[in-house]
């Protein structure tokens, strides 16, 4: 997303307080102190990303008619959202405002006091809905003095990240702001590479279209519908004390890891129920975790950037190797055997790491969006990752290059797995949609979408035969789709919040299902 | 959240006045208080609207409860939806999660107020901490805390009793779900917050479109194979391993989990001395089946010995061990592979075609883990297009699938007032017919899981 630098009509009077900010019919209303205590009404067109385009100020009077009434009645059809808050005062004219970002909740203004100019950023609170909520009471922060400087002198990258820590505050979501002011000629040099990009990408597509003769509808025409698939509820593994993160079966398709935000790694064995080993951690703070094909090693990790492989075969749970070399969350690990482990990160890399040394071998970097989840081919030679870009990728292990990009998703992807052939990938995303996509015809071939689920899908996993996708969402469910006619077969219901984890066992007996409600349960 | 909006459907849909629920009078001595329901009303009516069983109700109602829309009115510091005569009330949209969200330290403080003021001695311990803790943190506001507390306090008064309870019943009920009492799970909790800002941790410059415009053109130099060709494939795959899928057929003798039986593990456990019918069967459906079963590979050695070329699998394996194992002791395998492998006159000399054969001598000089990648290969395929094929057709297969073993199915009678056995290793995706009549006849029984 790019931000844009805007100049804006001068504004000569004094912002007391924001009133509202709309974010369907962006206004940003604004209390006045000269002599009249007027209402302003700064009218942005936002453009598709959310971005400032235009900036127009319209002033109100300061009767109770006008804009700010007819928006309160929209407002109460529930046509838009209006959200109040109240915002100390202003005491600074602002004579220009420089970019506003709704996504990254900063309002630039430059000031004038006098002889000097400063920039000032006002820094909000953004809720769910990317609408202005709160303000803090401190978030007036003074950036930077720029004495005689004007804007043009401040083009280039400003790492606004130190600055926020003098403003400090329950409220505040402090973003790491990044204003990135760009020149005019740098920008055509970027515009033609832009374009020399979407050609061939352009090219990919009409490459994929030549060799799409069919679609899976078709092609699964003549295969038998399955039905209502019931699945029953056998075990309830009770023991954790918070919510679930994540699990991982071993290969022996009886043990089986679980991870848990009360600092514990629990290793089950998961017929007779029985917790085998428990692994304290360091950081309570975990989102993924492991188990080797040689069940000797589990790693986890999560916030603390580190992934942490344990030796459980020793008499008590010792540390083996701490990987350290993330600069963002770890959000999913997977050992390839007892002396290599890939893990995927919110810096948007993914790592092939050496266990013997505890070095880096390879860096897998091609995402623009945090890595959120990864899967290893059947053979071993490439692995999948799914971002928070939408985009699932492709990668050659050994020679660290990414084979091939699928998009198609609108939001991040969280989960992604091989179908068990090895030939097509599965992705489950936040669009509450998951994409089945073909790795030797190169492209998406089916899309398990239901209008009535609008819940993003956090996991899932697939039965042996690749027959049966379980998928968990947000709204508390597992649902089961049939990967070859695309229909919704099934559901598991039976967690009180949130599944985050799914995983099927390499024997197939049945599906896990891990919940923030802190149960796993099993089903078949 | 979405789940919110579909229980407030579910939760006007109950309010409805032609086909919502009946509404009884609850009695607090004296006082009646209308608009309350039992439990069983509850859970009848969500049976009957939504045509679900009785334990989906149950825990359909639970998490209406347990998310604020419903409270109980006998116990309610008790977040359970209990099936019988219970009473319970609706709560008001004003104290719906999704209205006022999220709930402010200010509101909190106000409420805890209230009670303080109302009845000396009437919060509890854990709400005494909460209270000074707030006192302590928004001390400056505090005087605007006491003054709303009293005015609202004053206004309640002006109230009719049973409205008053009504109202406090509701505000107590909300504060339950948002400010839970220790050691009660919170679920309202978020997820850890998901920095979502990729436009600053990447920067779109002239770098990145250079390094895209390069990944986009090796990727556009991929081979593509038609579309009809690689569904076909799934299809195949899928059909082919559907017997193999104990989700999609079930599993002989019977599932572990349902049955308790750990015999279906014992015999396909690694080494068995009589394998089992379906695992003999999928060593035909790929080479590489029937190398990763140790038990498959076993007899494939067997099998090459017999023909002589058992130097081919000897090598694989080695170099498998070179792939996948200690880095350290890279070299020294590599060292091994080449003396007896590769080396002119080596005992077990491979037939390697020169072009990779000088490669691999060449990358011997500078051992790493993948530098007989090409030459593993090149054998691999030499197994797999030769040898493999006459395995399947040899007596030696044959001979193994014939003798393989068929497990019966271990019949189990869970209930024994029930006439019909039920199947230890039931078919999920086929049982839809036979778990509904189950269900009509058997009620609960069937979903009992075993807890731990």
């Amino acid at each position: 997303m790019s931000e844009k630098v805007l100049k804006s009509p001068e504004f000569s009077w004094t912002a007391r307080s924001i009133e509202y900010y709309s974010t369907h019919s962006p206004h940003l209303f604004v209390h006045t102190v000269d002599q009249l205590a007027e209402r302003r009404a700064l009218n942005f067109a936002l453009d598709l990303q959310g971005v400032v385009s235009r900036v127009e100020e319209k002033m109100l009077a300061s009767s109770e008619h006008g804009l700010r009434a007819s928006l309160k009645e929209e407002a109460k059809r529930g046509e838009i959202s209006l959200l109040p808050f109240l915002f100390p005062s202003l005491c600074f004219i602002p004579s220009s405002l420089i970019s506003f970002i709704p996504s990254n909740p900063h309002l630039f203004f430059t000031v004038e006091e006098g002889q000097e100019k400063e920039r000032v950023s006002l820094q909000v609170k953004l809720d769910q809905q990317s609408a202005l909520g709160r303000a803090s009471e401190e978030s007036v922060s003074r950036l930077c003095n720029l004495g005689q400087w004007n804007l043009k002198e401040l083009i280039g990258e400003h790492r606004a990240r130190g600055d926020w820590d003098q403003v400090a505050g329950d409220k505040v979501l402090t973003l790491s702001g990044k204003v990135t002011v760009i020149m005019a000629a740098e920008k055509a040099e970027m515009d033609a590479l832009k374009k020399e990009c979407d050609g061939l990408r352009a090219q990919i597509e009409a490459a994929r279209k030549a060799v799409n003769d069919t679609t899976m509808t078709a092609a699964a025409n003549g295969v038998a519908p399955l039905g209502r698939v019931q699945l029953k509820l056998r075990k309830s593994l009770k023991g954790h004390l918070a919510k679930i993160y994540a699990m991982h079966w071993s290969e022996d398709s009886r043990q089986m890891v679980s991870a848990s935000q009360d600092g514990k790694l629990l290793v089950w064995d998961t017929f007779t129920g029985n917790k085998l080993v428990a692994v304290p951690l360091k950081s309570a703070w975990v989102m993924s975790v492991a188990f080797a094909p040689s069940a000797n090693l589990v790693a986890s990790g999560g916030l603390d950037n580190i992934c942490t492989v344990y030796n459980i075969k020793a008499a008590s749970p010792k540390t083996l190797r701490e990987l350290d070399a993330h600069t963002g969350y770890l959000s999913c690990c997977r050992f390839l055997s007892d002396s290599e482990i890939l893990t995927a990160s919110g810096d948007t890399t993914c790592v092939l790491w050496d266990l013997e040394t505890g070095k880096q071998k390879t860096v897998y970097t091609n995402h623009i969006g945090d890595c959120m989840s990864l899967a290893l081919a059947p053979d071993m030679n490439m692995f999948i990752s799914g971002a928070c870009d939408s985009l699932a990728k492709l990668w050659d292990l050994r020679e660290g290059t990414c084979k091939q990009t699928f998009s198609g998703h609108t939001s991040d992807i969280n989960a992604i797995s091989f179908f068990p052939s090895g030939n097509a990938i599965i992705t489950g995303s936040d669009d509450c949609s998951c994409k089945m996509y073909d790795l030797r015809s190169d492209q998406e071939v089916t899309d398990y979408t239901d209008a009535t689920l609008n819940a993003g899908v956090t996991s899932l996993a697939l039965s042996n035969s690749g027959r049966l996708i379980f998928a968990g969402y947000d709204d508390f469910n597992c649902h089961i789709w049939d990967s070859l006619k695309g229909e919704k077969v099934g559901v598991l219901s039976g967690h009180d919040n949130r599944v985050s984890c799914t995983g099927v066992p390499a024997d197939g007996m049945g599906v896990c299902t891990g919940s923030w409600d802190s149960f796993l349960k099993l089903w078949n | 959240m979405s789940c919110f909006r579909k229980m407030e459907k579910v939760i006007v849909a109950m309010q409805d006045p032609d086909m919502g629920m009946k509404m009884r009078n609850q009695r607090l001595l004296i006082t009646v208080i209308p608009h309350a329901m039992t439990g069983q009303d509850v859970i009848t009516w969500l049976i009957q609207k939504y045509h679900i069983c009785e334990e989906e109700a149950l825990h359909l109602g639970e998490m209406l409860v347990r998310y604020g829309y419903i409270y109980p009115l006998k116990e309610p510091r008790c977040l359970v939806l209990r099936p019988d005569e219970s009473p319970y009330r609706f709560q008001t949209p004003y104290f719906w999660t999704s209205t006022r969200w999220p709930p402010t330290e200010l509101d909190y403080a106000i409420y805890l107020a209230k009670k303080n003021i109302r009845k000396q001695g009437e919060l509890m311990e854990y709400e005494k901490e909460r209270y000074s803790l707030l006192h302590k943190r928004i001390n400056h506001t505090w005087d605007f805390v006491v003054m709303q507390a009293r005015e609202q306090l004053r206004a309640s008064k002006q109230r009719r009793k049973a409205d008053r309870i009504v109202l406090e019943c509701q505000e107590q009920a909300y504060w339950l779900i948002n400010r839970p009492p220790p050691g009660v799970q919170n679920m309202l909790d978020w997820a850890l917050e998901r920095p979502n800002n990729f436009s600053t941790r990447v920067p779109l410059n002239s770098d990145y479109y250079k390094s895209e415009i390069e990944t986009s053109r090796r990727a556009l130099g991929r081979n593509r194979v038609k579309s009809s060709v690689c569904l076909e494939g799934f299809i195949k795959y899928s059909e082919q391993y559907q017997n193999h899928d104990p989700i999609m057929q079930g599993c002989l003798p019977s599932n572990p989990w349902i049955s308790d039986d750990i015999a279906y593990w014992t015999m396909n456990s690694e080494i068995v001395p009589v394998p089992t019918r379906l695992r003999v069967e999928r060593w035909s459906f790929r080479f590489m089946e029937l190398l990763s079963d140790t038990m498959g590979r076993r007899e494939f050695m067997t099998y090459l010995e017999k023909e002589f070329s058992a130097e081919n699998l000897h090598f694989w394996q080695a170099c498998e061990e070179i792939r996948h194992g200690e880095s350290s002791k890279i070299v020294e395998k590599v060292e091994d592979v080449y003396k007896n492998f590769l080396a002119p006159g080596a005992a077990r000399w491979v037939n390697i075609d020169s072009k990779t054969m000088d490669k691999t001598l060449e990358g011997i000089k500078r051992p790493h883990r993948f530098v007989m990648d090409d030459a593993q290969m090149h054998i691999y395929f030499l197994m797999k297009k030769d040898s493999y094929p006459r395995y399947l057709k040899s007596d030696l297969y044959k001979n193994m699938l014939a003798k393989a073993v068929v497990p019966q199915e271990t019949k189990k009678s869970v209930f024994p007032f029930m006439r019909r056995q039920r199947h230890s290793s039931p078919s999920p995706a086929q049982a839809s017919a036979q778990a509904a009549e189950e269900d009509g006849r058997a009620g609960t029984n069937s979903a009992a899981g075993s807890h731990f």
